[in-house]
């Protein structure tokens, strides 16, 4: 556990609950990533600009942190590229799956005690653990 | 506030909450579900204190 940083967390936890909420009683919206993402790619009217502007927002801030804090992005795990690349499909495949990701059924979800939400949060929490168990302690840490 | 600018600045205010808590670091997050190992329990701290901070049903 040395590298516990629950004052961190705390204060990054209360900031994306804050995003959500906002996002909730200004436009109604969850922030659901894949979901926002992912309703860019079959677009109807009215329904673009929010979605876009907030990608803009979450890319813009990612930008300042990659100039001004590049620590921010630090990785610290050794994965091939095709790990890599076979992961983000099956991350892609998952979330349209399940209607949602750790923030649309994680955050928003869980938050207004949706069960669908809830049950897709467990499902993929103990999938995540039993995949970091074998990864890290059958495959010695790196794929 | 207004919709639009609603939108960006709660992307602005997400991607701050990632940056804080870790999450842009994959390491950070496969420690969290590293149980059985040199488990690093931050990030259940904070999806604890997500729960805790219920937001009105206001779902339209």
């Amino acid at each position: 556990m040395e590298n516990f940083t629950p004052l961190a967390s705390l204060g990054g936890g209360l900031l994306i609950g804050l995003s959500a909420s906002l996002l909730l009683l200004c436009d109604g919206k969850i922030a659901g990533i894949s979901g926002i993402v992912g309703g860019l790619l079959s677009p109807t009217q009215n329904d673009t600009a929010w979605r876009v502007l907030f990608l803009v927002g979450l890319l813009t801030e990612g930008l300042l942190f990659s100039l001004l804090a590049p620590q921010v992005f630090a990785i610290s795990i050794s994965r091939s590229t095709i790990a890599l690349v076979l992961a983000g499909l099956l991350v892609g495949f998952g979330t349209r799956l399940g209607n949602g990701c750790t923030s649309g059924h994680g955050v928003c979800g869980i938050s207004r005690f949706s069960v669908r939400s809830i049950v897709a949060t467990v499902t993929f929490m103990i999938t995540a653990i039993v995949t970091v168990y074998i990864i890290n302690h059958w495959l010695g840490g790196s794929l | 506030m207004n919709s639009a600018l609603a939108a960006f600045i709660t992307g602005l205010i997400f991607a701050v909450g990632l940056a804080i808590s870790g999450m842009t670091q994959p390491g950070k997050v496969i420690a969290f579900l590293d149980l059985f190992g040199n488990w690093d329990p931050s990030l259940g701290d904070l999806q604890e204190r997500l729960y805790h901070l219920r937001i009105d049903q206001s779902i339209p």
